[in-house]
C-alpha cells in the first residue's frame, strides 16, 4: 500500500480539478441534513461532516432508476436501453459506508451480475474519509470496522493535524493519485502513528459496546420467540429503517405505461411495508407486523451472513438515530444474545 | 416529574389488575434524552412506565391495533383530541378504553438538549421548576429554559391540561405558550413568498421525501384501513395506484397534497407527522395552512362527524358563482 | 388513456389542454346545448362526464395535471340545484380549500377552475371555456406537476 500526504488547503483545489474530469458526488448540506449529491462547485461540499441521512448506496443503487424504455406503437415491440453511467468520483465516504459497498457487492455482483449496479461501480472512484468523532448511535466496531479504516475505498483520507494522510488502496486509486500527483506530497514520519493514535481515541468513544459473536446461530433458534411480537408493538411499519440503511437492497420492479410507450423501473422496497410479500392471490405470508419486523432483523443479523458470509449490518447507526419509536438494533442484538431458547 | 411518574405507575398497575389488558404509556428510551412507547400487559410491568419531557409521541394511534382488548392509554393535552376523533369515526370503541390524562408542561426539543448536554451523560432525573426543566446528571444539573428549548408545537400550545379523559393525574399544568409567538408564523411566512419562491421551497423539501410513509403510519387522523397510496389488498380501488412506488417529484406532490387534504379538518395538531420525518419535511405547514383556511372559510358553521369537509352550509363562501 | 404529449413546434402554436369534469345533470347538458346551439368555444377541452361535481376527487385533478393537462375545469349545478340535493355544497367546500392548498405550494390557482353552469346556460359554458383558455395561454404550459416518469 502506498501512502502520501495531502495538505488540508489542497483538498478543495484537488476536488475542483477532479470535478472537471469526473462527475463529483460529495456530501452537501440541505436544511441542516447531509446528502451525497453531484456538485457543480466545490463550495457546495460540506467538509468534516457527519453521517448522511440517506446512505451513499444511493449512488450505485438509486432509489428509483429506469431499466429500459419500450414502445409498442404500430403493433411491434421496440426496446431501448436507458443504462448510462458517467465516470464519477464519490467523495467523503466513511468507513461504515465503505463496508456497506462490500455488502451490496455480494448481492449485486454475484452471477448473474446486475449490469446497472456494476457499470456505476466500475466507473466510480471512491475516496474514503476517516471519522473524526463517533456519533452516539454508531457501533461499527462490533463488525470489526474501525472509524479510521479505508478498506473499500480506492483512496482514503485521514485527517491528521494540518494534513490528510492519503492511503492509496487499489489500482484505481493509484491511477488517480498518479494523475493528480502535483497535489500530493511524500509521507513523513509520525503521521501514520498519529492516525493509529486517533483510532485508539475514537474506539473509546462508542457509547454502547455491541458483540455479535454467535448471533446468526443463536437467531436460528429464536424464530418463534414471543420477543418479536413484543418488539413490534411499537413499530410503525414505516420505511425509515430500510431506506436509510446502507446495506438494505430490496427493490421492486414496475412499469410505467402511457399509451403505446412505457418505461420499466426499479425502486427501493421495504420489508416493513404491508404489501411487500403480498401475493396476487391475496395471501400474505408476512401478514403481521411482527413477522415483517422479525424479517428485517433476521436479514440484517443472520440471513445475510449465512448466504454471503458477510454481515448485513455495518453499525452505521442510521436506523438507531432515525427510528421514530426507538427500535434500537444494538438493544435487539443484546436482548437476542441474552434470550433463552 | 417523579411524583407524576409514581402516580402513573400506581394507576397503571391498578388498572391492569382491574381488567385492563394493555396499558399504553411511555418507558425510558435507549438513547440519551429519549422515551419510547411502551405496552404494559401485567401489573409488574407498570414499574417501567415514565413521564418526562421526552414523551413526545402521540400514543393514540396504537389503540386501533387492539380492537378487542380493554385498553388504557396515556395522553397529553395535544394527544387527547385524537381519541375522540377516532371514536367519532368509529375506529375505536370508547367504552373499552380508559384514557389517562397527564398535565404537560411542554416537551423538550431533543436536539437542543443534545446540543447542550455533554455526550454520554446519563439523565438521572428531570425536575420541573416553573418555566425551566432541570436535568439532573452525574455531572451536575443542566437547566433548560422552556421558552428556548421546547418543541415548536409546545411553544404555542394552549392544551396543557387534557380534557375528556377518564382519569387525570398530577397537578394542573401552567400554560407554557409564549404569548409573543404567533402559532401561524411559519404559514404566514410561506404565504408571503412570491409564487416562484413558494414553488422552489416546496420543490426542495418534497424533493427529498423518501416516501417511507412514516408520517402516515404515525398519524391518528390517517385512520383509513386501506390507504389510497397502497395496494395492500389486491384490487383495492380497482387496482389503481395513485402514485408510483418509484420516487419522483410530481408523485411526491400528489402524496403530500392529498395526505394533508385527507386529514384536513380532522388533524388534531399533534405534529407527530413532522417529528417522525427522517428528512425533516415541514408537514405541519400544510396541516396548519388547511386548518387556518377552514377556520376562515367555514369557521362558524357546523362540522360533521368527520369534520368540516363532511358538512356544508348553504351560505358557505362561494368563489365559483 | 393518457393525454398525448403537447406538440410544441413554436411558442405560438402551443395550445393548452384542459380536462373538464362536467356533472351529468346540469353542466354536461349545458355543454350539449352549447353544441346544439352552435355556440363557438375553443377546442382545447377534453370532457369527462361525472355523475356529480362532488365525484371529482382532488386526486383526479392532480392526476390530470400530472398526465399532461395544463388546466382542470370542474363544472357543476348551481348550489341548491344539485340532482342529489347537496353534492355540490361539498364540492364547494372541498375545492375552495384545495385551491388554496395549490396556491400555498406555489402552483398557479388559475389552473383549477370551478364554475356552476345549469342545463340552460349554454352561453355561460362557452364563456367559461373561452375565459379559461385565455388564462391558461397567459400562464403557458404546465410543467411543474407534469409526470417525470417517462
Ligand atoms: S423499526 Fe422504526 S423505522 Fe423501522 S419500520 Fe419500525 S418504526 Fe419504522
Ligand atoms: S441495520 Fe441500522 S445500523 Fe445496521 S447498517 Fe442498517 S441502518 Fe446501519
Ligand atoms: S396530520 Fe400530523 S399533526 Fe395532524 S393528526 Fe396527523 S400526525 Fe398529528
Ligand atoms: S415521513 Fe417524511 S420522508 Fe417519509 S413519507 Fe413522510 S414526508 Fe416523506
Amino acid at each position: 500500500m502506498d501512502s502520501k500526504l495531502l495538505k488540508k488547503e489542497k483538498l478543495l483545489p484537488l476536488l475542483d480539478e477532479l470535478r472537471k474530469e469526473f462527475l463529483l458526488v460529495a456530501p452537501v448540506e440541505e436544511d441542516a441534513l447531509l446528502f451525497y449529491r453531484p456538485v457543480e462547485s466545490v463550495a457546495e461540499i460540506k467538509l468534516g461532516s457527519g453521517r448522511s441521512v440517506v446512505p451513499p448506496k444511493e449512488w450505485f443503487f438509486p432509489q428509483a432508476e429506469s431499466l429500459y424504455r419500450y414502445s409498442t406503437e404500430g403493433g411491434g415491440l421496440v426496446l431501448e436501453e436507458t443504462l448510462a453511467a458517467t465516470p464519477a468520483v464519490l467523495f467523503g465516504i466513511h468507513p461504515c459506508d465503505l463496508r456497506s459497498f462490500a455488502v451490496l457487492d455480494a448481492v449485486f455482483l454475484q452471477e448473474p451480475v446486475d449490469r446497472y449496479y456494476t457499470l456505476r461501480r466500475e466507473k466510480t472512484v471512491i475516496i474514503g474519509i476517516s471519522c473524526t468523532a463517533v456519533c452516539p448511535e454508531c457501533f461499527c466496531s462490533a463488525y470489526g470496522i474501525s472509524p479510521v479504516e479505508g478498506t473499500g475505498a480506492d483512496v482514503h483520507l485521514s485527517e491528521v493535524g494540518a494534513v490528510y494522510m492519503v492511503e492509496v488502496l487499489t489500482p484505481k486509486g493509484k491511477e488517480l493519485v498518479a494523475r493528480y500527483q502535483e497535489f500530493f506530497e511524500d509521507q513523513v514520519a509520525g503521521v501514520a502513528e498519529a492516525k493509529e493514535a486517533r483510532k485508539e481515541t475514537l474506539s473509546g468513544q462508542f457509547t454502547v459496546r455491541v458483540t455479535v459473536d454467535g448471533l446468526p446461530a443463536k437467531l436460528g433458534s429464536l424464530f418463534d420467540h414471543p420477543y418479536w411480537e413484543e418488539l413490534s408493538r411499537r413499530c410503525l411499519g414505516c420505511g425509515i429503517c430500510t431506506y436509510v440503511c446502507p446495506t438494505c437492497h430490496c427493490f421492486d420492479i414496475t412499469d410505467v405505461c402511457r399509451g403505446f410507450e412505457g418505461k420499466r423501473f426499479r425502486c427501493w422496497d421495504a420489508c416493513l411495508f404491508r404489501d411487500y410479500t403480498l401475493h396476487t392471490s391475496g395471501h400474505n405470508p408476512r401478514h403481521a407486523l411482527y413477522q415483517r419486523l422479525r424479517n428485517r432483523f433476521f436479514h440484517k443479523l443472520k440471513y445475510n451472513h449465512d448466504r454471503y458470509a458477510i454481515e448485513g449490518c455495518v453499525g452505521c447507526g442510521r436506523c438507531v438515530a432515525l427510528c421514530p419509536v426507538n427500535i434500537d438494533i444494538r438493544e435487539v442484538i443484546a436482548t437476542v444474545r441474552g434470550l433463552g431458547e | 416529574m417523579k411524583e407524576l411518574t409514581e402516580s402513573l405507575r400506581q394507576e397503571a398497575s391498578r388498572l391492569l389488575r382491574e381488567g385492563v389488558e394493555v396499558f399504553i404509556g411511555y418507558a425510558a428510551g435507549s438513547l440519551q434524552a429519549s422515551a419510547r412507547p411502551f405496552f404494559a400487559t401485567r401489573p409488574e410491568e407498570a414499574a417501567e412506565l415514565v413521564f418526562n419531557p421526552f414523551c413526545v409521541h402521540n400514543l393514540v394511534k396504537y389503540l386501533v391495533r387492539f380492537p378487542d382488548k380493554r385498553t388504557a392509554v396515556v395522553v397529553k393535552g395535544c394527544d387527547g383530541g385524537a381519541v375522540s376523533r377516532l371514536a367519532e369515526e368509529r375506529h375505536l370503541d370508547r367504552e373499552k378504553i380508559t384514557v389517562v390524562g397527564v398535565p404537560c408542561g411542554g416537551m423538550l426539543e431533543r436536539e437542543r438538549v443534545l446540543a447542550q448536554l455533554p455526550p454520554a451523560t446519563r439523565i438521572e432525573a428531570v425536575e420541573e421548576r416553573g418555566n425551566t426543566y432541570v436535568l439532573h446528571t452525574a455531572r451536575g444539573e443542566y437547566p433548560f429554559e422552556k421558552k428556548a428549548n421546547l418543541a415548536a408545537k409546545c411553544l404555542v400550545c394552549v392544551r396543557n391540561n387534557p380534557v375528556g379523559v377518564d382519569l387525570l393525574l398530577g397537578k394542573e399544568a401552567m400554560p407554557v405558550a409564549d404569548p409573543e409567538r404567533d402559532p401561524l408564523e411559519g404559514v404566514k411566512a410561506v404565504e408571503a413568498l412570491p409564487a416562484g419562491e413558494k414553488a422552489a421551497f416546496w420543490d426542495r423539501v418534497f424533493g427529498r421525501c423518501l416516501r417511507c410513509y412514516a408520517c402516515r403510519e404515525v398519524c391518528p387522523a390517517c385512520s383509513c384501513t386501506q390507504c389510497a397510496f397502497e395496494q395492500a389488498v389486491p384490487g383495492w380501488q380497482q387496482g389503481a395506484m395513485w402514485v408510483e412506488k418509484a420516487k419522483n417529484l410530481p408523485d411526491s406532490y400528489h402524496y403530500h397534497l392529498i395526505r394533508a387534504f385527507h386529514v384536513a379538518g380532522r388533524c388534531t395538531g399533534c405534529a407527530e407527522c413532522e417529528r417522525v420525518c427522517p428528512v425533516r419535511i415541514p408537514l405541519m405547514l400544510l396541516n396548519q395552512k388547511l386548518a387556518k383556511e377552514i377556520e376562515a372559510l367555514f369557521g362558524g358553521a357546523p362540522a360533521g362527524a368527520c369534520g368540516p369537509l363532511c358538512a356544508y352550509a348553504p351560505d358557505d363562501p362561494d368563489q365559483f358563482a | 388513456m393518457p393525454v398525448k404529449e403537447n406538440t410544441v413546434t413554436n411558442a405560438n402554436a402551443w395550445e393548452p389542454k384542459i380536462v373538464a369534469f362536467l356533472c351529468n345533470w346540469c353542466s354536461y347538458a349545458g355543454a350539449d346545448l352549447a353544441g346544439v346551439s352552435r355556440l363557438k368555444y375553443p377546442a382545447n377541452i377534453r370532457i369527462i362526464r361525472v355523475p356529480c361535481s362532488s365525484r371529482v376527487n382532488p386526486q383526479f385533478i392532480l392526476r390530470a395535471l400530472q398526465r399532461g393537462a395544463d388546466g382542470v375545469l370542474v363544472v357543476g349545478c348551481h348550489p341548491g340545484d344539485c340532482h342529489y340535493v347537496t353534492g355540490n355544497y361539498f364540492t364547494r367546500r372541498r375545492l375552495t380549500l384545495f385551491k388554496s392548498l395549490l396556491e400555498f405550494v406555489g402552483f398557479e390557482p388559475e389552473r383549477l377552475k370551478v364554475r356552476w353552469v345549469s342545463a340552460a346556460e349554454a352561453g355561460r359554458f362557452a364563456e367559461t371555456v373561452k375565459e379559461m383558455v385565455e388564462e391558461i395561454k397567459l400562464l403557458g404550459p404546465n410543467r411543474r406537476l407534469q409526470d417525470s416518469m417517462l
